[in-house]
């Protein structure tokens, strides 16, 4: 089985708030260096399960990405964490916020690997919180697709596998033949530590660069203003000598002001 | 088999019979682009011919498939909107950023090559044609405008709550709009197992009031004796939990609020024991007030929060219950 893991980078998502701003004429997000740039949390999910999937029925991982080298630490983590291969590709000239552009190079990619069986990514990458990647990509290789994935097996037969997806009040089992591209969620597994050795080997790892020569496409969307939106509110602390006089005093004021 | 439909319209695809809140808010958006852009609404239902579906009151004409499809697969749904892009060709076409909409409106995207813009608060038409639509982004920090120029489609997912208030004012169900669809071909994935709770007596998001568990509420167990049947209960609240509540196995999964959970926006949110992390606040951002109830007084939700009380949860909430209990008897 040959497994592809789409992989990101993204400036670190539990960095504190006060690390990002917006640049509203350039309508570009900025973060202090507090954001360190981490492969991305579901991608990692996405990583180990092709790790687990490898262990127990063995498979070739390849992590792909389309970044700049900027971007050659995730795909290191990645190699750490269970892939035996690394390829990035450019990407392509002014793809800008065009998903649609990333999905068509990440697939041009696979078409140059051997035969991809299973495509995994992470189902949303936080920033631009779109999380189009995955489903487009099925699109244009023709793959059916699963998300919110939170389990996947294979199957005996070598074929096909068995998978849980999220619905909006509970889960599906759900047979689908290979290939296919399956976007996965967190609660899939908890990525595991690679170890000092793994490390190691994928600082020494060759990095496939590939070219991207897909064009972008000119009918995406058009960002045309991002401004920062503030949440913050002014909070007002309920007084009270214990935790108990506090809860009290806030049921007064929920009373008072209509609250319930 | 076409024929009734106009070009230059606004397609509404209504796939959520469980949600007629939802379907009410993308027909009065669908109608307001409508008005602007001077052309009409129809909606695409999937129920089969006489089926049930949901109320498109609000439309002008409806669109069906020949024989039901499952409204719970997204490939036929997926299905579905792409004949009726390619039979109708509407200039924007809406759906509701639900599980199916999160997924069919990208792929759909990639399909047609159109440009698609989702999870949406609001969406608008100038004089030009051209439309725009506003989403959050950067876990609710940031808004984002994106636009399309006339005469090309643009797919649109909108939140719902986009524009709570709004409501279609037509009042009678619209006709058959005359195109019915050719059934969707054999799903590619084939569903073994479906697992669902019995559905709650309130569903999250039509809920006034939401209390939050995060992983300082520790256990299930405490869980259900202070919020579930504890405040929420006296309150006839919806409850629901961060990912770490979740992470805890202190609520289920699907209640999950925030980014990659739910989407709420009630009158009161009551987070307790939650830490404020942007990607859950990205869930309920749009609550009118929050109460934030956290032992951390520098926990990030009080920066957040219009009401906080700074104290051990298992304290604070049982004392908080009585109180209104003996406040106001009568609930
Ligand atoms: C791409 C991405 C998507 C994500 N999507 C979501 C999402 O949809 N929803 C979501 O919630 N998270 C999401 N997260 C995770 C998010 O970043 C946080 O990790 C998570 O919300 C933390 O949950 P928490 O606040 O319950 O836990 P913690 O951050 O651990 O907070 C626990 C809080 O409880 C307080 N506490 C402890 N004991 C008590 C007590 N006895 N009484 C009162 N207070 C107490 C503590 O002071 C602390 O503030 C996402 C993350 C990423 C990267």
């Amino acid at each position: 089985m040959h497994i592809v893991v789409c992989v990101c980078q993204v400036p670190d998502p539990q960095a504190p708030a006060g690390s990002f701003y917006v640049d509203e004429a350039a309508m570009e997000p900025r973060w202090s260096p507090a954001a360190q740039p981490l492969l991305s949390t579901f991608d990692l999910h996405a990583v180990e399960a092709a790790a687990c999937l490898k262990e127990a029925h063995g498979a070739t991982v390849t992590a792909l990405t389309v970044a700049g080298p900027e971007a050659e630490p995730g795909l290191r983590r990645a190699l750490a964490a269970g892939c035996d291969q690394a390829v990035r590709v450019a990407p392509p000239a002014g793809a800008g916020h065009d998903r649609l552009a990333i999905a068509h190079s990440l697939a041009a990619a696979i078409r140059t690997l051997p035969p991809a069986d299973l495509v995994l990514c992470g189902r949303i990458a936080a920033g631009w919180d779109m999380g189009h990647v995955p489903a487009m990509l099925a699109e244009v290789l023709g793959f059916p697709y699963a998300s919110p994935v939170t389990a996947i097996e294979a199957r005996d037969d070598g074929a096909s596998v068995e998978l849980r997806r999220l619905t909006v009040d509970g889960y599906e089992v759900v047979h689908a033949d290979l290939p296919l591209v399956a976007a996965v969620s967190n609660e899939i597994n908890e990525p595991r530590y690679p170890t000092m050795r793994s490390v190691l080997d994928a600082q020494r790892a060759t990095i496939t660069v590939a070219d991207g020569a897909v064009a972008a496409d000119a009918t995406a969307a058009r960002l045309t203003a991002l401004r920062p939106r503030d949440l913050s509110a002014e909070c007002e602390l309920i007084d009270g000598e214990t935790a108990e006089d506090r809860g009290m005093a806030l049921a007064a004021v929920m009373h008072e002001r209509g609250f319930v | 088999m076409t024929g009734a439909i106009p070009p230059c319209q606004v397609a509404v695809v209504l796939a959520s019979p469980a949600d007629p809140v939802a379907s009410a808010q993308l027909l009065a958006t669908a109608r307001r682009l409508a008005t602007v852009a001077g052309t009409g609404v129809f909606a695409l239902v999937t129920g089969g011919e006489g089926a049930p579906h949901p109320d498109a009151t609000g439309a002008d004409a409806i669109v069906r498939f020949a024989t039901a499809c499952d409204v719970t697969d997204p490939e036929s749904l997926l299905h579905a909107a792409h004949e009726v892009v390619l039979r109708a060709r509407p200039r924007v076409l809406l759906f509701a950023h639900d599980a199916a909409g999160r997924e069919v409106a990208p792929r759909l995207a990639a399909r047609l090559g159109a440009p698609v813009i989702t999870d949406c608060v609001d969406a608008h038409i100038d004089a030009a044609g051209t439309l725009t639509a506003i989403r959050p982004c950067f876990s609710a920090k940031a808004l984002s405008d994106w636009s399309v120029p006339a005469p090309h489609l643009a797919i649109v997912t909108l939140r719902r709550d986009a524009s709570p208030g709004e409501a279609a004012s037509a009042a009678s169900p619209p006709p058959d709009g005359g195109l019915v669809l050719p059934s969707a071909p054999a799903p590619r994935l084939r569903v073994i197992e479906r697992h669902a709770p019995p559905p709650g007596e309130l569903q999250l998001e039509a809920a006034e009031i939401v209390v939050a568990a995060g992983r300082g509420v520790g256990s299930r167990q405490d869980f259900q004796t202070a919020i579930a049947n504890g405040l929420a209960k006296d309150l006839g609240a919806a409850f629901g939990g961060s990912r770490g509540a979740v992470d805890l196995g202190i609520v289920p999964q699907e209640l999950q609020i925030g980014l990659t959970g739910r989407v709420v926006s009630p009158r009161v949110y009551i987070a307790v024991g939650l830490s404020g992390a942007p990607q859950h606040m990205a869930g309920c951002s749009g609550a009118r007030t929050i109460i934030a109830v956290n032992t951390d007084p520098r926990a990030p939700i009080f920066g957040y929060a219009h009401l906080g009380v700074v104290g051990d949860y298992r304290a604070v909430l049982p004392s908080l219950a009585s109180e209104l209990r003996r406040l106001a008897p009568a609930r």
